[in-house]
């Protein structure tokens, strides 16, 4: 019994000093990271542009619930991404990133006009009528 | 900078809120810093649940009704006084304790920076569910999530609601305040943590204890990322501890404690009813009576958290997890194996988990022996069966979202593995039980202490 307690009490010591290295190392690493979120920043620029009570869509799932709390509390739509899809849904502005952009939104189209461009993304509003 | 303000101004009214809930739920009064602690996290818990109960009544959430409801859960205190007092267990507090509290305070402080430096909140959660519900709750003044059509509005509303109280206060949409209360609860369980230990294991053992829960990165990563795990980790520490210390009192006087943290935890996320829920069984397992002394006030504090969430859901047709448990994905080995190797990751977690088991497994000769067989009668069948819900889980077999959700999904039961695999390496080092905790009643007529038997 006396060697399992020293052997317990070593393993303890040793992965408190562990942890402790491992806790200045990941700080150090989290201390020294920006805070800027380029995805929190580009759907802020979103918001100045889009109309309050308009409704988005946006292909990417990560951007579309980002995009639901940023936006709020302007609807959230899920459509397919094809010009009739979106115009019968009554989606009037789209958010299209670069991981996904369907084939329907890419480059200009007479259906839509871009009304943000940015590295981070596009916005379109949906022309209906 | 008013924001920040504002924000600090509704956590100290949670304390408020909950100072006499945190004097009348346990059977002995916390010291200060206990208390404080304590009433943190009954003041978010039962606040929260007023502003439900406001919304069951038809009422707006604003700030005025969420005045009232910090007015109501301060004036609806129970009226129990503390039944006596538990000596802490006998030890020196040497360098070593000094040393491991003084880590434990580096590292609650780092966190706390953290809060105040990261800025606006970016988790994917925090976005889908905790933070998007308390921004609806705070724009819409309702609880009425129909609109959103998220898969997430069956989450239970604790941390929604503390969100949505602080933004209702702060009047505007200033997301960075909010890493304030939720790293709130990170030092409300560090404080509450070392109490209760300290009413089962000697001061170095219990500072121990609190230092390897405190210094994996993800424990402080998460105390600021918006989430509720956190939150999760404090209940159920109390819920398992006070657990503990009714096994070893046998009688029901810290039952209502356990039963208030389970059912709090219920409260915060779906995993803490699950979670309580075995905790309790294990209680009335290791009794072997169903009518156990406490197991009805345990219930009645559970119900209290759980109930009027279930009617409010059935009240406004909000849907359950329809995800889950469409699928059932029984490869327990892939999935074991898919969990340990995410939980083994270092710059999540360090060598937590492999140190924790490998006390516990080490020291198993000795403890089996001895009381702290109760307290891994508590800890561990959770551990186990936090693996099932990749049993259930629409996702359970995709390797990304197990790498994904580990790390977090382990992180409500890290604080109590960490208290059971210190305490059983000190227990094999010290090679003698400890006493157990000594009652002293608190005689009505002249408030003086008296020393009872020792259980």
């Amino acid at each position: 019994m006396r060697v399992v307690a020293a052997v317990a009490m070593a393993v303890l010591v040793a992965g408190l000093a562990a942890q402790s290295l491992f806790f200045l190392r990941e700080s150090f690493d989290q201390a020294t990271t920006s805070g800027k979120h380029p995805l929190r920043a580009f759907l802020e620029r979103v918001d100045a542009v889009v109309p309050a009570g308009a409704s988005f869509a946006a292909p990417s799932s990560r951007v579309s619930d980002a995009a639901r709390y940023i936006l709020y509390p302007r609807p959230r739509l899920m459509p397919a991404y094809t010009k009739s899809g979106l115009q019968k849904a009554g989606v009037q502005y789209v958010i299209v990133t670069p991981g996904a952009r369907p084939p329907a939104l890419v480059g200009r189209q007479p259906w839509y006009t871009v009304v943000l461009t940015t590295p981070q993304g596009r916005v379109l509003k949906i022309l209906h009528g | 900078m008013v924001d920040w303000l504002a924000a600090m101004l509704v956590c100290a009214g949670f304390v408020w809120a909950g100072w006499p809930w945190a004097k009348a739920i346990p059977p002995v009064e916390p010291p200060v810093a206990a208390s404080l602690a304590l009433s943190y996290l009954a003041g978010t818990a039962l606040v929260s649940l007023a502003i439900l109960g406001e919304a069951l009544l038809g009422l707006p959430i604003n700030r005025l009704t969420l005045l009232l409801a910090f007015l109501v859960v301060r004036r609806m205190h129970i009226s129990a006084k503390p039944l006596g007092t538990v000596a802490p267990v006998a030890g020196r507090f040497t360098n070593w304790t000094a040393a491991l509290l003084g880590i434990t305070a580096l590292a609650m402080g780092y966190a706390m920076v953290q809060a105040v430096r990261l800025g606006s909140i970016e988790s994917t959660d925090f976005l889908k569910a905790w933070g998007l519900k308390g921004l609806a709750l705070a724009e819409d003044h309702n609880l009425d999530f129909d609109h959103i059509t998220s898969p997430n509005t069956f989450y239970p509303l604790e941390l929604s609601n503390v969100h949505g109280a602080v933004l209702i206060v702060t009047g505007d949409r200033n997301d960075a305040v909010l890493r304030l209360p939720d790293a709130l609860f990170g030092v409300a369980l560090a404080v509450t943590m070392w109490w209760l230990l300290r009413r089962i294991a000697p001061p170095t053992a219990a500072a121990a204890a609190l230092a390897l829960t405190v210094l994996p990165p993800e424990f402080t990563r998460q105390m600021t990322s918006g989430l509720a795990d956190v939150a999760l980790a404090a209940y159920v520490t109390v819920c398992v501890l006070a657990a503990y210390l009714w096994l070893l009192d046998g009688t029901a006087r810290w039952a209502s404690l356990s039963g208030f943290a389970g059912g709090a935890a219920a409260w915060t996320k779906l995993e803490g009813a699950l979670t309580c829920l075995v905790i309790l069984a294990a209680v009335l397992l290791i009794r072997r009576a169903v009518r156990t002394p406490g197991a009805g006030t345990w219930v009645l504090w559970f119900a209290v958290f759980t109930v009027p969430w279930q009617i409010f859901q059935r009240l406004h047709s909000i849907p359950a997890n329809r995800s889950h448990f469409n699928s059932l994905h029984l490869d327990l080995p892939w999935i074991a194996k898919h969990v340990s190797s995410t939980l083994i990751v270092a710059s999540h977690w360090g060598l937590f988990w492999p140190l924790c088991i490998t006390l516990i497994l080490v020291t198993a000769p000795v403890w089996l022996k001895t009381d702290v067989r109760l307290l891994a009668a508590l800890v561990l069948p959770n551990l186990i069966l936090t693996l099932l819900a990749y049993v259930t889980h629409y996702r359970g077999d995709q390797a990304s979202s197990v790498t994904a959700t580990a790390d977090r999904l382990y992180l409500h039961l890290a604080p109590s593995v960490a208290a059971l695999a210190v305490i059983c390496a000190f227990q094999a080092f010290e090679g003698k039980a400890w006493s157990r905790p000594v009652w002293t009643v608190r005689a009505r007529a002249d408030d003086r202490l008296e020393p009872t038997r020792q259980l």
